[in-house]
């Protein structure tokens, strides 16, 4: 028989807990001074953190922060919205900084409720947006300083970028998606990839279909894109560059038969890290061919685009 | 005579008094499962380290490993207790779906309920962002809308095939299917709308996880299914009467419609609250009470307790191998109850065919 | 005969009762009162409503037209509950296809007095149907085992066991038998019917649907005939079963036999004689 004690202390920690737990809060707002056992979920908040020279007080990170490859080396807790709450206590963080894309929403709540500092962090798709999550990673980890100029260098970025692009920005790019079996997705309008390409100075080939959707090679046609683009596990998913070439939208397009097609690593492309300007630059080469982009990035770091079809 | 009587004497494998320990013994394998469960897992927790948590609990000390207490309280209690109540309530659901058929192929989705439930679920993914700031509110709106469709669907198979004041049950077989193929329709029009996030969520959740197990979650469906669990002796004897058919059950007094629509509306709430917070698992309702009938017999008395206790222990199992093959990752728990289930069951099938027994 | 339960008057009644299923009308203004005490054989042709008629005395089949009451009570303001501690009815066909014990088969038919009865009572009950219908031996076996014959007892053992009282019991009660001899062997035949017979002394009374004549005049106390969904007689077989309403009415020619041994009527037949005309034989007459 449980003392009546014992039984007020249960259910007191169980209400507390629940009481815990039923507070969502976007930011927990608690300042984590001095974290050395991160956990970090998303790749563009561990690349940031990389660029914060915080990489050696990450302790474990999900499995889309594969860039640097320091990053690949340290324990996966999971996939970004598929977290296990346990994997992420495992690592017994003192801050855990989460993509607001992470998830399920479950796993967060009991992330929260175990009492450490968790931030979920937004990820912006904007140039303010990257510099807002530089900063907000900066306040979270008691770097303000050192992510404020972080923030002022892709700020820097992007305007270069901006300042060479042509007047008349009409090359017209179709990202594609491959869902598994069944029809490829297009990026509409509301995408990552939308984003990306209107700041490499591109139109989207559907810009009035939100979200990515089913397409099949008539509409494709039809919008006869100037440039497909796949992203890099989509390309392998389909049989990388020979099976990307018999795909019926490479080798019946105007696109695809000149060649203008392009492999992009995933997290560099869409991740919209610190190397975003320095992929939407990398997408304007592409575009405008006859302009001059500039090199965008401290370390001039080569473009990390992985394959060109054709004699472009 | 003789020659029938030797292989004929009560064919299950147990004789009177081990049947007569049979539940005990599966309630024994079913706290061994709870236990292994509390004890494996993504961390490293040692069973000192447990129980020192629930010493302290119970003794009023202050937790000073907060990670620890969050992980023994706030994730892995809470999961076993969903684990066990989802896996009897499936069984239990399952048991008695195939004895108002009749039939051995009976499970909780054949009266539309996975159906409903599942475009319910579906639809909160999709459109709840349509509505603003559902955000976080979706950890309450997901599970109360999936056990609302669940429900509702079921509702509407039995009244489809209610005919001058009598449901048989092979229209009730039939709307369900109905129901079924309108609900799997939704679902898909709901995915092709859908954005690639929002896909994955699905799919995930389709497949079937005990990882939503947050207190505040499942204690409303841990009540339903409680609630129909506790209801289990009325059902027993007159679920017997059912298998003598459903003339000869109205003959010795009961009043079988009314029966029907009992059984069909605990094993609606039941697995709508199951549904509800842990997605779609299948497996469970239909292998373990079958299972166990061919062990045990028919009489329910016996199988429907003996089906609670086995649903609740594969499905623990089932959650054990889930967190603990690949961690931190957990496989999809259908997937899993599937591969545990399967090969007994064909074992079991096999053993019993030899014997001259198709049930 | 007054109920003493009730304090009303009359055993299992059909009055003027008329049923029309698919159509077709099946029954046609049957009056018949079944007391205590009385074994009553309905027989009759294929088509003529026996089973109709059984299936309206256990109030399975609704009433359309008429009334159908058990000491006087109606039996449309009965629950289906207090109607299964009246009577018990034994189907043609069993459609139990799942391997309990045939103990336990029997002890559903104790369901209704579950509760209302003890443990020790039902047991006995189950005990003397067990032992009446002659499957004692066969107790722990599992019924889907069993053969067609052997089955059929283990319903008969639950029928009876259903209408079993205690010895003080002055309710009256009924069973109900739709061909309860289909499978049987002729022993076995023979014993269910004197089984059911002797019932009636103890204040049950028994309808039962037979298709072999002579059994029934062997064993019924009374006997009511049904053609084309008419009662055509009902009184004492050696009354009834008169070779002229067995020539109208089962289109077989038979004549009487006295049995010196039993005393008994006996039934023999003559061989097979067509007398009601071929329909079609009339048109190509035309």
């Amino acid at each position: 028989m449980i003392s009546r004690r014992q039984a007020l202390v249960g259910v007191g920690a169980t209400v507390s807990a629940l009481s815990l737990s039923t507070s969502p809060v976007l930011s927990s707002g608690i300042s984590a001074g001095r974290a050395t056992k991160i956990v970090s979920v998303g790749g563009a908040i561990t690349e940031t953190l990389f660029a914060l020279k915080l990489g050696d007080r990450i302790r474990a990170v999900d499995t889309t922060s594969t860039y640097p490859d320091a990053a690949n080396a340290l324990p996966k807790v999971g996939y970004l919205r598929e977290l296990s709450a346990e994997g992420v206590l495992a690592m017994q963080p003192d801050l855990v900084l989460l993509s607001a894309e992470a998830g399920p929403p479950a796993a967060i709540a009991q992330l929260k409720a175990a009492g450490i500092p968790v931030q979920q962090i937004a990820i912006g798709r904007t140039p303010d947006g990257v510099r807002s999550m530089v900063e907000a990673i900066g306040q979270a980890t008691g770097t303000q300083n050192s992510a404020a100029e972080l923030a002022a260098q892709i700020g820097a970025g992007f305007d270069s970028l901006a300042a060479a692009l042509p007047a008349e920005q009409t090359t017209r790019a179709l990202l594609l998606l491959s869902a598994g079996a069944g029809p490829l997705l297009g990026a509409g309008a509301n995408t990552a990839a939308a984003s990306i390409i209107a700041l490499g100075g591109g139109q989207l080939a559907f810009p009035e279909m939100d979200g990515y959707k089913a397409v099949s090679l008539e509409p494709v046609l039809a919008a006869d894109p100037d440039w497909l683009l796949f992203p890099s596990h989509v390309a392998m998913a389909l049989g990388g560059a020979d099976g990307i070439a018999a795909l019926d939208v490479v080798s019946k397009t105007r696109a695809g038969q000149a060649g203008r097609v392009a492999f992009v690593d995933s997290h560099y492309l869409l991740g919209f890290g610190p190397r975003a300007p320095q992929a939407a630059a990398d997408l304007a080469t592409l575009f405008y061919p006859d302009i001059t982009i500039p090199t965008i990035g401290r370390d001039a770091v080569p473009s990390s685009l992985l394959g060109l079809m054709g004699k472009q | 005579m003789s020659d029938l009587a030797e292989n004929d004497r009560v064919p299950f494998e147990l004789k009177e008094i081990a049947r007569g320990l049979l539940l005990p013994l599966l309630a024994l394998l079913m706290v061994g499962a709870m236990l292994t469960a509390m004890t494996h897992g993504a961390a490293n927790l040692t069973v000192g380290d447990i129980f020192g948590i629930f010493g302290r609990l119970l003794t009023a000390a202050p937790i000073d490993d907060q990670v620890a207490y969050a992980i023994i309280v706030e994730i892995r209690l809470p999961r076993i207790l969903l684990g066990a109540a989802v896996g009897a309530t499936l069984a239990v659901a399952g048991a008695v779906l195939q004895a108002l058929f009749r039939n051995p192929l009976a499970e909780p989705s054949i009266i539309g309920v996975s159906a409903g439930a599942g475009a319910a679920a579906v639809a909160t993914i999709v459109l709840g962002t349509a509505f603003g700031a559902l955000g976080s509110l979706i950890l309450y709106a997901l599970p109360v809308a999936a056990f609302v469709g669940g429900f509702v669907a079921t509702m509407l198979v039995v009244a489809i095939a209610r005919v001058g004041g009598k449901t048989p049950m092979t229209t009730i077989l039939l709307s369900g299917i109905a129901i079924a193929a309108l609900g799997s329709a939704l679902m898909g029009l709901m995915m092709f709308m859908s954005s690639d996030e929002q896909l994955r969520s699905i799919t995930f959740w389709m497949l079937g996880s005990l990882g939503g197990a947050t207190w505040a979650a499942i204690v409303p469906a841990l009540l339903i299914m409680c609630m129909a669990l506790l209801l289990m002796p009325l059902l027993t004897h007159r679920l017997n009467l059912m298998l003598l058919g459903e003339r000869e059950a109205s003959s010795l007094g009961l009043n079988v419609d009314q029966f029907k629509y009992l059984c069909v509306t605990l094993v609606a709430a039941g697995v709508g609250a199951a549904v509800a917070v842990s997605g779609i698992i299948g497996f469970v309702g239909i292998v373990v009470p079958h299972l166990l009938r061919m062990i045990v017999g028919p009489d329910h008395r016996i199988l429907l307790p003996a089906s609670a206790l086995g649903g609740a222990t594969l499905l623990l199992w089932a959650d054990v191998i889930a967190r603990t093959l690949a961690p931190p990752a957990e496989l999809p728990i259908g997937v899993l109850t599937a591969l545990l289930g399967a090969p007994f069951f064909l074992w079991l099938l096999r053993r019993t065919a030899r014997e001259g027994m198709t049930w | 005969m007054v109920d003493v339960v009730t304090g009303r008057a009359g055993g299992l009644t059909a009055e003027n009762v008329t049923v029309a299923l698919g159509g077709r009308t099946v029954l046609s203004g049957v009056s018949l009162e079944i007391n205590p005490g009385e074994l009553v054989a309905v027989l009759g042709p294929n088509g003529a409503g026996k089973s109709t008629f059984l299936n309206l005395l256990s109030g399975e089949q609704e009433v359309q037209d008429g009334n159908v009451a058990i000491a006087g009570e109606p039996m449309t303001d009965m629950s289906v509950k207090s109607l299964a501690r009246k009577r018990a009815l034994m189907p043609q066909k069993a459609s139990l296809a799942f391997p309990f014990k045939v103990r336990d088969v029997v002890e559903m038919g104790r369901d209704p007095f579950r509760k209302e009865m003890t443990t020790q009572e039902n047991d006995t009950a189950i005990d003397w149907a067990l032992s009446e219908a002659d499957i004692g031996y066969l107790a722990d076996r599992v019924y889907t085992r069993l053969s067609g014959g052997e089955q059929q007892r283990v319903q008969l053992a639950r029928v009876l066991a259903q209408v079993w009282r205690p010895a003080d019991c002055d309710e009256p009660r009924y069973l109900l038998l739709d061909e309860p001899t289909s499978s049987l062997d002729l022993a076995h035949q023979h014993s269910v019917l004197h089984v059911a017979r002797g019932l009636t002394d103890q204040k049950a009374g028994v309808v039962a649907v037979v298709h072999d004549l002579n059994l029934a005049a062997l064993y019924a106390t009374r006997v009511a005939v049904l053609d084309q969904g008419r009662l055509v007689a009902t009184g004492h077989p050696d009354d009834v079963l008169e070779e002229d309403l067995i020539a109208r009415v089962f289109d077989l020619s038979v004549h009487t036999v006295m049995d010196p041994a039993s005393g008994r009527k006996l039934l023999v037949p003559n061989g097979y004689h067509k007398r009601r005309s071929n329909i079609i034989e009339i048109r190509k007459a035309l």
